[in-house]
């Protein structure tokens, strides 16, 4: 594939129009929170974009990250981009294997050094040396700090290489660690969410792409675009929600109404990320269009909060029959329950063991427990 | 899916968006789109909506990543624009305040090779021999 065809070009060859291309750039645009008329402006940006570098690490992960992105539905608006990127290391999807794999990252790094793009999927152990997850004979956090040392910026994808996840669930015996608790230094965009949402990768791809700068992000690095609204904002449930209509259980008469989950432990109050609008499997539906609350899955130690089943809070009465009481309710009871949902994270981040590295992602490091 | 009954009022606070975004397009030329995919509409509101703007005169379908359809609404310069297929999960359905849908304007950078294709039509046409009498 000629690397200096722009990406219309590259479009033109597979049959996709030009029309095609600007109608996918405008919801690319609507999905980032751009105004309407950037559309325009994100097409002739990625007409003029170069194929970007991109290195791919898998570390403490179960490839649903990768799985969420590349086993999307055909044909893929997802494709679109992720064709145009140089995929140049991927040792799940890549052909080579052992030193022509590894031959392939260092490649990649020496040719585009400064300029390629690290997406790291998992969570590094560091825990005994990092011994607990090795490729080619190299710890993870050797192949990180090498390959973030001379890389544009950094992704972390999925809420294990973005918080650690469920490898650094207590008592977290690998010593799992973030890739911003190890690399510093490098601009780095997390993407929480297990998985997280394809067109939240693609877009930010899209942005940087585009832009050749990351979007704005939140205080926990999460791109605002996909990030800056709770579950809860947009979840369909939430007229039920202002009304004080709970289902009590999975098979009652307000579960088979389709009321508020909340009750059921639905995390949606204090979850932030994409899914009520973006959906799932095609745009087909999301967890609390399935009958199932939202477990809180792109938010920190959302293994640890206190179990999926709990309610963040349970009001402090039966809710008011009419609509302006239970409003009042809810808006008290979702108030406490941010509160309390952040306080259960507060104290099991305070009671896990801590790891530390002594030095940035460039020196060599040393754990001290 | 049963849904609370008092949905009106969401679908007013877009009726009174759209007519901001219409004055605009009238006083100073600016189009608008108004992307509803994000809003946690009801389908009762969703019909609601529907019905007070009503059918229009045009009806278009572009294939192209899916299927997109533009529908004119009775209010001039409102149009729904909806997309099926894998454009749907992306973007959701969207009232687009212009004099004309933007997707259905011709891509500037694609008239040239318009104009190219046909050159060729008709120079291989010219090169035909003429039929003998």
């Amino acid at each position: 594939m000629d690397k200096g065809m722009s990406l219309a070009s590259r479009l033109g060859e597979a049959g996709i129009s030009r029309r095609a291309f600007l109608k996918y750039c405008g919801m690319l645009a609507a999905s980032l929170g751009l105004p309407t008329a950037a559309g325009r402006t994100l097409a002739e940006a990625l007409d003029a974009a170069p194929r970007q570098s991109v290195i791919w690490l898998s570390f403490q992960e179960c490839t649903g990250c990768t799985e969420s992105l590349t086993r999307a539905h055909a044909p893929t608006l997802e494709s679109l981009i992720f064709d145009h990127v140089s995929l140049d290391y991927h040792h799940t999807l890549q052909a080579a294997a052992g030193e022509a794999a590894e031959r392939a990252r260092h490649e990649a790094m020496e040719r585009h050094a400064g300029e390629y793009l690290v997406l790291v999927d998992g969570s590094i152990p560091v825990r005994d040396g990092g011994v607990y997850s090795t490729i080619a004979g190299v710890t993870n956090l050797q192949m990180l700090q090498e390959t973030a040392r001379d890389a544009a910026a950094l992704v972390a994808i999925g809420s294990c290489a973005a918080f650690g996840g469920l490898p650094m669930a207590d008592p977290n015996p690998t010593g799992a660690a973030p890739v911003g608790d190890l690399v510093r230094g490098k601009p780095l965009i997390n993407l929480p969410g297990c998985p997280p949402i394809p067109a939240s990768i693609t877009g930010v791809l899209a942005h940087y792409l585009a832009y050749g700068r990351l979007p704005e992000l939140d205080h926990l690095g999460r791109p605002k675009a996909f990030f800056g609204e709770s579950i809860h904002d947009r979840c369909y449930r939430r007229p039920f929600y202002d009304q004080g209509l709970f289902a009590r259980g999975f098979d009652d008469e307000g579960a088979r109404k389709g009321w508020c989950l909340y009750l059921l432990g639905c995390k949606g109050p204090t979850t932030h990320n994409a899914c009520a609008v973006t959906k799932w499997n095609d745009g087909t539906s999301f967890p609390i269009e399935a009958g199932h609350p939202c477990l809180g899955c792109s938010e920190p130690r959302f293994w640890d909060a206190g179990g999926f089943y709990r309610a963040l809070s349970a009001p402090t009465g039966e809710p008011a029959p009419v609509a302006v009481a239970g409003l009042a309710v809810g808006a008290v009871a979702g108030a406490a329950a941010g509160f309390r949902h952040r306080r259960t994270r507060a104290a099991a981040n305070a009671a896990r063991p801590t790891v530390e590295l002594g030095r940035d992602a460039t020196g060599n490091e040393e754990e001290r427990s | 899916m049963n849904r609370p009954e008092n949905a009106s009022s969401a679908v007013e606070a877009l009726l009174c968006e759209v007519r901001v975004a219409l004055r605009r397009l009238a006083e100073a030329a600016e189009p608008t789109t108004i992307d509803l995919g994000p809003l946690p509409l009801s389908p009762a509101e969703f019909t609601a909506l529907e019905r007070a703007l009503g059918e229009g005169e045009v009806t278009a379908r572009l294939d192209a990543l899916g299927t997109t359809s533009v529908r004119e609404t009775a209010v001039p310069g409102v149009w729904w624009v909806t997309h099926d297929g894998c454009a749907g999960r992306v973007a959701g359905p969207q009232l687009e305040v212009a004099r004309w849908p933007a997707l259905l304007e011709t891509p500037a950078e694609t008239l040239r090779s318009g104009l190219a294709s046909l050159d060729a039509l008709l120079d291989a046409s010219q090169e035909r021999p003429t039929p003998m009498n």
